[in-house]
């Protein structure tokens, strides 16, 4: 084929390699120091629930529960717009560990249907685990695999959360839970998300065989106590509440097993100006709501004897001054 | 037939395309004259079929390729219209 | 049929810019290279075909009956048969391309509705209502609508067989969003099918590397700060909106000129020349030179076979007639995007502009005589890019009430709406910002190496790069893929 010696093979060959090169040397660097960086950043986190921490109390969930703070020996795992699904495979990680702590769990009503952003699971495309749920979810690439190309089109994302985190930008991170900063309250706006939330379908929405994958793992496991938690939301998510046995007789099956304590603390009567959305609180209501959960989850301990939550880090303030 | 079409048309298309140093020549196409764009074509159709006294067919100002085919065209009606 | 509407939904699976595009690019340039002269046209039709039914199997069985019909036609009217059956042989294949047309673009939910009607409830009314359009429908049909009008006409005569002809509508590289082709310029070149020069191959990797930058760095980047004000505009203030309706005139030319460099660099390496689709829009001076340099195979074709016709007929009308026509034609342009009042207005709003134009020529040459010529060029250039940036929000919007507010937005003028702080994020705008520089670098690189043949493999690898590490995955499709 002489026409294609013209294009000058060598070239061509010598400029592929360098940018082979380049995108593995970057994906190197950018794995290490930026997407797996400390145990804060979302991956960081899953590269921490793969290790043992055997004196740890693990939380798991959406980004409603992002801000539970247990002190030095609580972990939030919580994955913003996560499926249960998602939720369940961290769960069975964790659960495949020799260990013995309570482990607490956002008790959702409805399921987001997404993995969230799927590119903080990238680094961990290999276990078969992740791997299952990533396929699930029709989220599986090639790419996942071949260092240099799996990060593309993530990288703006990825150092955007390292920014983040070293700035605060648009949220404030102290140890393993963030607080979400939101513009000040406009009861106009808040309406219109309220409205919205009127129109959508409310009820208990998560699918039965879900529920039951949660039960399944709670029977299994009697050796860990399981703390389910429903964190509030604005009464709007009531209205026309579709299936309120079915939630009720879901609670009292939870409720009735040896190792469940569960909180639910949906209704709790917090005012429109304590909301960011329909389903977030502010920060400084998040502060309290944090502050709150670890005096109960305290209390449940001591009743069960187990041992104490060790020396609560108090943060609040922080995030009150946004 | 006395020829002054090659004048008139110049004068037609000076005037049409406000260019008083226009020249053309048989081989003269749009593309060699500023102005003369699909919008302008049309419009001097129009004046050539009033100052011929000729009425051209849509086939036929569609076909026109350069000045040397219109020339020929004007030609070929106004014989046609003469000899009648 | 409920198989026919299961299928039917499945499509845009192998956009130009999917891995699997690209392996079949690579495959079929190989082969092509490979195979003696003769057998290519058949390699290429395979390519075309197996693209195409990779999107959906009946709309190919669709446009492969289409194709025949008009090679039928094309051949009928080529020969020199009496006027008559000529005249009814072109209107009928004019009529039956346009039915088909507007059957799959403008009647969708109704077809959809029809063919669940077969369908004895198997699929949701939701999902039939969503029926995909056969890929490239709106190119294919104006591509045979041309050839057809030119074959009547006696300025084109219908070469080469029934294969060339199929390959002429429905050829890989741009049968999902053009450019439309005219078969006096495109024809020959597959009969002919001769071997891409090592020119052609460098020239269509370029191309399509900068193509593909221009989609993944530019287009998908900006998407976001345009959609983030699209979906909210109530909320923009006054300096956002502008940002936005820069960004979204930028994005637009990105995303098409982008996609348009791939389809014409993939037929560079296989030796087709494609006809261009822009021309350096942004260097207009007015609205009307605008639409020589932007989206050309479709205003080139519109003056031929739309507005040149319409104008001969009503010539007699003098300046007004001109005037008429430029806005029927185009707010039938509008129309050839959608079934939207958006569409047709953004249409009838190029056509004033054009016809204000051309009304006020003279006036304009008088008035403007003692200023140089470059600051009118320049003031030219202001005004056209303004004008497109600002009806391209119409174009954008997905009803008329939204442009509405959009320009509510932009137009909110006061010392609180203007001192407002324009950037969304600050983050993603300063990213967008980068992404526009970088684009000036690589064109610059991109023309001041386009005669360098060494240059090209480190300009492909240099494009690579910036869409690897900074190329964002955005909307997944070419916007101009839906029309």
């Amino acid at each position: 084929m002489p026409p294609f010696k013209t294009l000058g093979w060598k070239n061509w060959i010598i400029a592929f390699l360098i940018l082979a090169g380049l995108g593995i040397g970057i994906d190197a660097v950018f794995t290490r120091y930026i997407v797996l960086r400390g145990p804060n950043s979302p991956s960081g986190r899953i590269a921490h629930l793969l290790e043992l921490n055997p004196n740890e109390i693990p939380v798991f969930g959406t980004s409603r529960v992002r801000s539970m703070d247990l002190g030095t020996n609580g972990f939030n795992y919580a994955q913003d717009a996560a499926s249960f699904a998602l939720t369940d495979v961290f769960l069975q990680i964790e659960l495949a560990k020799k260990k013995t702590t309570p482990i607490v769990v956002e008790f959702q009503f409805s399921d987001s249907g997404t993995l969230g952003d799927e590119a903080y699971l990238i680094p961990f495309a290999g276990d078969p685990r992740i791997r299952s749920v990533l396929s699930q979810f029709h989220k599986m690439s090639w790419r996942y695999f071949v260092p240099g190309l799996r990060y593309f089109g993530y990288y703006d994302w990825m150092l955007q959360d390292y920014l983040n985190e070293r700035r605060s930008f648009y949220r404030v991170t102290r140890g393993s839970i963030e607080y979400l900063r939101s513009p000040p309250f406009n009861q106009a706006r808040f309406n219109q998300i309220v409205r919205q939330r009127l129109d959508a379908d409310n009820g208990f929405l998560i699918d039965d065989s879900l529920t039951g994958r949660l039960i399944d793992e709670i029977k299994t496991h009697p050796q860990r106590l399981f703390i389910l938690v429903a964190t509030p939301v604005h009464r709007s998510c009531f209205h026309n509440f579709q299936n309120e046995d079915h939630l009720k007789s879901i609670e009292a099956r939870l409720e009735a097993m040896p190792n469940v304590e569960l909180i639910d603390w949906s209704r709790l009567p917090y005012p429109d100006t304590a909301f960011a959305d329909t389903v977030h609180l502010r920060p400084a209501e998040t502060a309290d709501l944090s502050q709150k959960f670890r005096i109960k989850v305290s209390q449940i301990l001591q009743q069960r004897n187990l041992p104490p939550l060790i020396t609560p880090e108090v943060t609040p303030g922080v995030a009150r001054a946004n | 037939m006395s020829d002054n079409t090659w004048q008139d048309l110049t004068n037609i298309f000076r005037s049409t395309l406000d260019d008083e140093a226009l020249t053309l020549s048989e081989s003269t196409t749009a593309k060699d004259v500023s102005g003369w764009d699909s919008i302008t074509h049309v419009l001097l159709v129009v004046a050539v079929e009033k100052h011929f006294k000729i009425k051209l067919t849509a086939g036929e100002i569609q076909k026109l390729q350069n000045v040397g085919e219109l020339v020929a065209l004007i030609r070929a009606k106004k014989s046609v219209t003469g000899a009648k | 049929m409920s198989q026919f509407v299961a299928f039917t939904l499945v499509t845009f699976q192998m956009g130009i810019d999917s891995a699997i595009y690209f392996l079949l690019l690579a495959v079929v340039a190989v082969l092509h290279a490979l195979l003696p002269g003769r057998r290519r046209v058949f390699l290429l039709l395979g390519a075309s075909l197996a693209f195409y039914a990779a999107t959906s199997l009946p709309y190919l069985l669709l446009m492969a009956v289409l194709g025949m019909t008009n090679y039928f036609a094309a051949r009928h009217l080529s020969s020199d048969s009496n006027p008559k059956s000529r005249q009814w042989v072109f209107a009928g294949a004019v009529l039956v391309n346009l039915c088909i047309l507007a059957a799959f673009k403008y009647l969708r939910g109704q077809l959809g509705h029809l063919l669940a009607g077969f369908d004895h409830g198997a699929l949701d009314s939701d999902g039939v209502a969503h029926l995909a359009a056969p890929l490239g429908i709106s190119y294919f049909v104006f591509a045979m609508i041309g050839c057809i009008t030119d074959a009547y006409r006696q300025t084109w005569r219908l070469q080469g067989g029934i294969a060339n002809f199929l390959l002429f509508g429905l050829f890989f590289p741009q049968i999902s969003s053009g450019p439309i082709p005219r078969a006096d310029r495109l024809l020959p070149q597959l009969i002919t099918s001769a071997t891409p020069t090592a020119e052609d191959r460098i020239a269509g990797l370029r191309m399509i590397a900068y193509g593909l930058f221009k989609k993944y760095v530019v287009a998908n980047r900006l998407n976001e700060y345009v959609n983030l004000v699209f979906a909210s505009p109530g909320e923009a203030t006054p300096s956002q909106a502008a940002v936005a309706c820069a960004f979204n005139f930028i994005q637009l030319y990105a995303d098409f000129s982008g996609y348009v460099d791939i389809a014409i660099g993939s037929a560079r390496l296989l030796g087709i020349h494609l006809d261009p689709n822009f021309d350096r829009p942004f260097k207009s001076t007015s609205v009307t030179e605008l639409w020589r340099r932007w989206h050309m195979t479709l205003s080139f074709w519109l003056r031929d076979y739309v507005y040149m016709p319409m104008l001969i007929r009503i010539r007699t009308l003098g300046k007004f007639g001109v005037a008429l026509a430029l806005v029927v034609t185009f707010a039938l342009c509008g129309l050839w995007h959608g079934a939207a009042w958006t569409y047709i207005l953004f249409g009838v709003s190029q056509g004033i502009a054009m016809s204000m134009e051309f009304l006020s020529k003279s006036w304009r040459s008088k008035a403007f005589r003692g200023i140089p010529p470059a600051i009118v060029a320049m003031a030219g250039n202001i005004y056209t890019i303004v004008f497109f940036a600002v009806t391209e929000v119409i174009f954008r919007s997905s009803d008329l009430a939204q442009a509405g507010t959009m320009y509510r937005a932009l137009f909110h003028w006061n010392l609180t709406t203007l001192l407002a702080y324009p950037p969304l994020d600050h983050y993603f705008l300063a990213l967008d910002l980068f992404a526009l520089f970088c684009w000036w670098v690589v064109r610059r690189w991109f023309v001041a190496t386009s005669t360098k043949t060494y240059w090209t493999p480190w300009f492909t690898m240099a494009c690579a790069g910036l869409i690897l590490f900074f190329g964002h995955l955005g909307a997944a499709h070419f916007i101009y893929a839906t029309f």
